[in-house]
């Protein structure tokens, strides 16, 4: 059975995405700082729920687990958003150069220039234009490939059955993964750390892998209670849900570990150079960013504890909504402490940009949806997922 | 007079079926003993869902707060720490040095709790006496105990046997 993308569906997803040009525009006419930070924020946040889609299908192949394969199609159709995602990436980048990266700007490598930082320009070797933009290239690149390849052998096993394409989505798995270990952590310390670029943190990576992957796990839930409250996804039971709710809590506390890890050191240590990043923050973001930890951490720590309320639609959908909103907030602040720094708001533009990227991820996840049928035929686990029970 | 019966199964699908025949029939079932948990058995047995998992939250809290209140005496109050170059001298503004120590305490006795709870709640002890009724359940036999008065007994071998019973041996 197919999803049905109704026009009042895409009517919706039309809508948030004329708010977000609008937003986009307005953002442009009062700052450029400003828009092209938001459309980072927006866009990377949308990007990583989509390589949550990868990331869930890989390790579902990888560690041959067949919990998730009757709603294997909603990660499959999360992931495709990388492929609109990624090149508007590239674009940001882009437009965005000197804008959201302070180390682009002119002459600033140059020592004999006014604008001279001698330590970015020590960074040079890593830090420079060519390499930054092959890179951001390359990591693209590869995750396209992924989220291209997945889905289409996962669309062929269904239509011709057989073990072997099973046996190529693992291969194809096993090479994202490795791909992707390294590539994430490259990514974010191109994109968000290297904004702040006389910072540096170790754990940066693991800390937006983490971030992401409980952003994606988030949007799994509401869309899989979503499609079961349509009435698609009749295999799906509690047991399944449970299963989403335990990742959403599990990696919402390797979140909370890693950004406590990052913070408490250089609280500790108390050195300037490392100080001023997270000082910069809590001084002008101070109820934002204490209000997401809270949100990203507390709350599905007590909430989703229960086994019961991991099994409840209602909560989980609940708390799902507001770790999305959260983690946006983590990855807002990330972007905007370094562009705009105290000059920060949040008002029309900025809700509207999140809106219209909400906007275009959900059309794309929905047109995915609607594109194969959502029950899953010819898949080895597939008997396995049916029965799932703990 | 009532009557022990164990019934060996050599298969845990049929140990399934059979649990599953004797509950509908509202015979008591004592116990099962298997060498390795089977699916869906707890299911079937009827059996409440553990509260071990409430027992570690309230040790895990003992913990944080002990942790807590150590910390805030020993740092605080009875000999004020210069904590990271920030003398601030206020549990609240120090938390964060605080954290760690308060997350390895609250593990700590989560898991030394639960574990000393399930060996009382389980009564296995240096010194207690083994009380499988029948070695085989170690190695490859599943067994189901029933303690029954003599009219009850007779439909309960009954249905033991249609649901493929190996051996049943009454005492």
């Amino acid at each position: 059975m197919n999803y049905d993308f109704t026009n009042r569906a895409k009517m919706i997803t039309y809508v948030l995405m004329g708010i977000g040009l609008v937003a986009v525009i307005m953002g442009f006419v009062s700052g450029s700082h400003a828009s092209w930070g938001n459309l980072l924020a927006s866009n990377f946040f949308f990007l990583g729920i989509g390589l949550f889609g990868l990331i869930f299908l890989s390790k579902q192949y990888l560690a041959q687990a067949g919990y998730g394969v009757v709603y294997k199609r909603v990660p499959e159709a999360i992931s495709q958003y990388v492929l609109v995602g990624g090149p508007i990436m590239l674009l940001i980048l882009i437009g965005g150069n000197h804008h959201i990266y302070h180390w682009m700007a002119d002459g600033i490598m140059d020592p004999t220039s006014d604008n001279y930082d001698k330590i970015i320009a020590a960074k040079e070797a890593f830090l420079n234009k060519p390499f930054f933009y092959a890179r951001a290239v390359i990591y693209i690149g590869g995750w396209m490939w992924a989220a291209y390849a997945l889905r289409k052998l996962s669309l062929q096993q269904d239509l011709n059955g057989g073990i072997i394409f099973h046996k190529k989505s693992i291969t194809a798995a096993a090479a994202f993964v490795v791909f992707f270990a390294v590539t994430v952590c490259t990514s974010s310390w191109d994109w968000l750390l290297s904004i702040d670029a006389h910072w540096f943190s170790t754990l940066f990576g693991w800390y937006i892998l983490a971030g992401l992957w409980v952003s994606g796990a988030a949007v799994l839930v509401i869309l899989v209670v979503y499609l079961k409250s349509r009435g698609y996804l009749k295999d799906v039971n509690d047991n399944h849900l449970g299963d989403i709710g335990k990742w959403m809590f599990a990696i919402s506390l390797i979140w909370a570990y890693l950004w406590f890890s990052q913070f408490m050191l250089i609280w500790y240590a108390n050195i300037p150079e490392e100080v001023t990043y997270f000082k910069m923050r809590i001084d002008n973001y101070q109820y934002l960013y204490f209000g997401m930890v809270l949100v990203n951490f507390c709350l599905p720590f007590f909430i989703l504890a229960s086994r019961d309320a991991k099994r409840n639609s209602m909560f989980i959908v609940t708390v799902a909504v507001l770790i999305l909103l959260g983690h946006f907030a983590d990855t807002f602040i990330m972007v905007m402490g370094g562009t705009v720094g105290a000059d920060w708001t949040i008002g029309f533009v900025e809700i509207g940009t999140f809106l219209g990227f909400l906007g275009l991820f959900l059309f794309v996840v929905q047109r995915s949806l609607a594109k194969a049928s959502l029950n899953i035929e010819n898949h080895p686990f597939l008997e396995e997922s049916i029965h799932l029970h703990h | 007079m009532s009557k022990v019966i164990h019934a060996l199964y050599d298969d845990d699908e049929k140990l399934l079926d059979g649990v599953k025949a004797l509950r509908s029939s509202d015979i008591h079932i004592v116990d099962v003993y298997s060498p390795f948990p089977v699916h869906g058995l707890d299911i079937a047995l009827g059996i409440p869902k553990t509260r071990l998992a409430i027992c570690a939250f309230i040790y895990a809290m003992t913990g944080f707060v002990a942790a807590a209140t150590m910390m805030w005496y020993m740092m605080i109050v009875d000999w004020p720490m210069n904590i990271g170059g920030k003398p601030s001298f206020s549990f609240i503004e120090n938390l964060p040095a605080f954290v760690p120590i308060l997350f390895e305490a609250s593990v700590f006795c989560a898991a030394h709790g639960m574990v000393i709870t399930f060996l009382l709640r389980s009564w296995i002890l240096p010194g207690v006496s083994n009380k499988n009724p029948d070695p085989r359940t170690t190695d490859d036999l599943h067994l189901v105990e029933l303690d029954l008065d003599d009219k009850e007994a007779s439909e309960a071998v009954k249905i033991l046997k249609s649901s493929g019973a190996k051996e049943i041996n009454e005492k």
